[in-house]
């Protein structure tokens, strides 16, 4: 906070340091504990699973395509669709957030690394080792867990489904869990002990905001999951019944217990995602972000009511307060509603330019706009009762989940690329990657509201040539090929981003937050020198510090102005003096460029 | 204009127009299959009711961001762009409508629960149901006739219309859920856990029944059907069952 003892920012050292201890090729990528190359592997191993996971999904589409064909068996299609959940939700989605809050957490609010680097790479080997169990199921000779992402018993139990797949699900993800909660304890102590003299909380990026609350989510929710996975593993191994009704077991207790961590994590998904995309549409647009303050309240509000809500998967086992968790899930609607118009606010008046990051921005804001408007009319129970456990359930969270996630990763991976690696994928591909994906992820999921409204349900390997839907399905599974096809021109440019690189400076786009004062890649430590940190946006201001007005620097009106109004939503935003004064020499090298785009 | 903006604004016609009609094509088919309920009958009005706020909430929403994308285009606008970073009015405005309108729809909600989902104490017919792996075994309880998927393959749910009918739902294995899409109710069967609900049926058909919850290998093929027949025919159909019963 603002006791950190100063330290001199200001001055380039003599030279900088050699990667200390860092060993060559693989054994240094496992044995590393800088941030930025653990980000690294994080990104690329959770990308590595949502190949897998698509892979599965594939085998799904396949299977769904054409009416009473069998291309795998039920039980092959029971795995594959239980595998598919859990790689895109437990080793895909949760670790590619931590991927990004690896990555950037520290170099947004100018740390050198995170508070605890070496707990930040056995969070890393948990991870990789949990998902590798996980995935080994496939191995077994009664194949992987097949019980669905959310393993109810008593099928999950010993009883219903006795393969060893099932324990290596479970102990899988209970590697997984202890890497999650290890990496949110060091992400959320990097952003409150960590931070830049003048990084304020409250001129944190709102993604730094997003990656806190979501911290928090993980710790609350992860262990709750992780104890009741120990249940579970202790009545399918050792004869527990936790679970076991004719051992006097409840198994809506492992509901109750599953959903009050699995409704959070639907929110541990989301909100690194949000933030990944309010960090990308200001840039974009030449304005601040619209609303911090009501952004950062809404994240909160989110993040508490999202512990509140998650008996609201069980309205249909008829053992539920239905009114209480009506009323609370209707209300997340309130600030996610806070954040579109946030969203929207920051393109308001501003100068829009559309590169692939953008535009997957914007494919974000319709994809999670439909898959809120649906989550509004599941939130009802009187029309959950009807509409639970079909496939407009599916389409619902492949809406929320699934495309809200795709859409903000490859925005994100667009944007940061030229960070990560100082070069710049291809934008005339990243427009035909976003176009493709668009056209394919709408034709795959619009049409399964439908679907599941004429009473598909989820989970069947086979339907009737008589079913209504029966259409809906191949036009689906066409959908799911443009998908497909999509990753054509992304594959493309990140292999000509290797051969044929296009080397841009440290700061392609113009933008705000501090990761972009550094170099491309960022050097060891991260930061060499750093610009006084006086809003959320040093970077830009450091690049207007002429423009009256504009940038917040110089003692001028438009500082005392901001600094007063800050002063205001203390301790959230409290700041000092000298901290204020401390970084105001600026680089000793030759400023950054000026040739930008004007404000 | 240059080729390249033609080229953009091309885009953005083409996506905007292939959006409207995907959410159009949709729209004209959406809502619920017919139900012979009256409970379904509900159930739909307040679908009805949802579903035009969310058509109104998104299409004013997609609207917003169409016209900030096309309004707001670099290559459209000189001259400094606003760097206002706060509205304080505005951001409670867009707090409080969204507040009032869920809240509102979260009322219809509430009333409505309990005609869906009640549990009458005086039905005139009780049908008890039980799910396994992987099939049903309804107990007519008054009438002493039982129907089981392992006598009679497919198993066959015949209900008198008009009558209310309350179902008792039971598992002992795994989790099942009884689902008849047209009632548009569904209800888990879960070991440990009886509930019962009730449904007032109004008109006669047959209708597609199935398991909506994952129970294991066969989960796919554990279906029915459902008959609603007159409270005469029902009779007959009961008094023949029992005579050739077990």
């Amino acid at each position: 906070m603002t006791t950190a003892p100063e330290r001199p920012i200001a001055e380039l050292p003599p030279e900088r340091p050699e990667a200390r201890g860092t060993n060559p090729g693989i054994v240094g990528w496992l044995t590393t504990t800088d941030h930025k190359r653990i980000g690294i592997l994080y990104g690329v191993t959770s990308l590595t699973m949502a190949f897998i996971g698509f892979l599965l999904s594939m085998v799904i589409r396949a299977e769904l395509a054409r009416p009473d064909t069998q291309i795998v068996d039920y039980d092959t299609y029971n795995q594959v669709f239980t595998m598919h959940g859990t790689v895109m939700v437990y080793l895909f989605a949760v670790p590619f957030a931590f991927a990004v809050g690896n990555y950037l957490v520290p170099l947004m609010v100018g740390a050198p690394d995170m508070a605890f680097p070496r707990l930040n790479m056995v969070s890393y080997w948990l991870y990789l080792s949990g998902g590798l169990v996980v995935l080994s199921g496939f191995l077994a000779n009664t194949g992987a867990a097949d019980f669905g992402w959310f393993a109810y018993p008593p099928y999950a139990g010993q009883t219903g489904s006795p393969g060893i797949g099932g324990d290596l699900w479970l102990v899988g993800l209970l590697l997984t869990g202890a890497s999650g909660i290890l990496t949110a304890l060091n992400i959320a102590t990097t952003v409150v002990m960590l931070r830049a003299p003048g990084m304020t909380m409250f001129r944190m990026p709102i993604l730094v905001w997003d990656l806190l609350l979501t911290c928090f989510m993980v710790l609350i929710a992860f262990p709750v999951l992780t104890s009741a996975q120990l249940m579970l593993l202790a009545d399918r191994r050792f004869g527990a019944q936790f679970f076991v009704p004719s051992g006097g077991g409840l198994p809506i207790l492992w509901q109750h217990l599953f959903w009050f961590f699995g409704h959070p994590e639907v929110y541990i998904v989301a909100l690194p995602y949000f933030g990944i995309v309010t960090e990308i549409i200001p840039v974009f647009s030449r304005r601040p972000v619209f609303g911090y303050k009501g952004l950062v309240l809404a994240t909160i509000a989110i993040a508490g009511l999202s512990t509140a809500v998650w008996a609201h998967h069980m309205f249909v086992t008829g053992d539920v307060y239905l009114p209480y968790f009506a009323v609370t899930t209707a209300l997340i609607a309130v600030p996610t509603g806070i954040k579109f118009f946030d969203w929207i606010g920051s393109m308001w008046g501003g100068k829009l330019v559309f590169p692939p990051p953008m535009l997957f921005a914007v494919g974000f804001l319709v994809t999670f706009l439909l898959g809120g408007l649906t989550g509004v009319i599941l939130s009802s129970p009187t029309l959950d009762f009807s509409l639970s456990d079909t496939y407009f359930v599916v389409a619902h969270l492949h809406y929320v989940m699934g495309g809200t996630v795709v859409f903000a990763v490859f925005a994100a991976i667009y944007f940061w690329w030229p960070k990560v690696t100082g070069r710049m994928l291809d934008q005339r591909l990243g427009r035909w990657h976003f176009w493709l994906l668009v056209i394919g992820f709408n034709t795959t999921f619009l049409v399964m509201h439908r679907s599941g409204l004429e009473g598909m349900p989820r989970r069947v390997g086979d339907y009737q040539a008589s079913a209504p839907y029966a259409a809906e399905n191949l036009i689906s599974s066409i959908g799911a090929g443009l998908i497909a096809l999509s990753m054509i021109p992304f594959v493309w440019a990140l292999l000509r981003s290797w051969r044929r690189p296009d080397r841009v400076g440290d700061d392609p786009w113009g933008a705000y937050t501090l990761e972009w004062i550094t170099t491309s890649p960022p050097p060891e430590h991260n930061f060499d020198w750093m610009p006084p940190i006086r809003s959320e946006r040093p970077a830009f201001d450091w690049r207007y510090r002429e423009e009256e007005g504009v940038g917040a620097l110089g003692p001028e009106d438009p500082w005392r102005r901001r600094a007063r109004h800050d002063a205001s939503w203390r301790p959230f935003h409290a700041w000092v003096e000298s901290d204020e004064r401390a970084g105001d020499s600026g680089p000793p090298k030759a400023p950054p460029d000026e040739d930008g785009s004007d404000p | 204009m240059s080729w390249a903006v033609r080229r953009r604004a091309a885009f953005l016609v083409g996506s905007t127009a292939l959006l409207a009609l995907a959410l159009g094509g949709c729209a004209e088919q959406l809502g619920l299959p017919d139900s012979p309920t009256e409970q379904g009958g509900t159930v739909g009005d307040v679908f009805d009711l949802y579903l035009v706020a969310a058509w109104v909430v998104g299409a004013i929403v997609v609207g917003l961001i169409a016209l900030v994308v096309v309004r707001d285009r670099a290559s459209r606008r000189r001259g400094p762009t606003s760097q206002r970073h706060h509205n304080t009015p505005l951001e409670i405005a867009y707090t409080l409508i969204p507040l009032l309108l869920v809240g509102a729809l979260t009322v219809v909600t509430i009333v409505t629960i309990d005609r869906v989902a009640s549990d009458e104490p005086d039905p005139d017919v009780v049908v008890d149901v039980e799910g396994y792996q992987w099939g049903w075994r309804f107990t007519y309880v008054d009438q002493g006739v039982v129907v089981d998927t392992h006598d009679t393959g497919d198993p066959e749910l015949v209900l008198p219309a008009p009558a209310r009918i309350r179902f008792d739902v039971h598992s002992d294995d795994v989790i099942h859920s009884f689902w008849v899409p047209a009632f548009r109710f569904k209800r888990d069967l879960i070991p440990g856990t009886p509930t019962s609900f009730t449904v007032d049926t109004n008109e006669l058909g047959v209708f597609d029944g199935k398991c909506a919850e994952y129970c294991g290998l066969l989960h796919t093929q554990m279906t029915f059907t459902a008959r609603t027949v007159s409270p005469g025919d029902f009779d007959a159909w009961a008094a023949d069952q029992g005579s050739e019963g077990p």
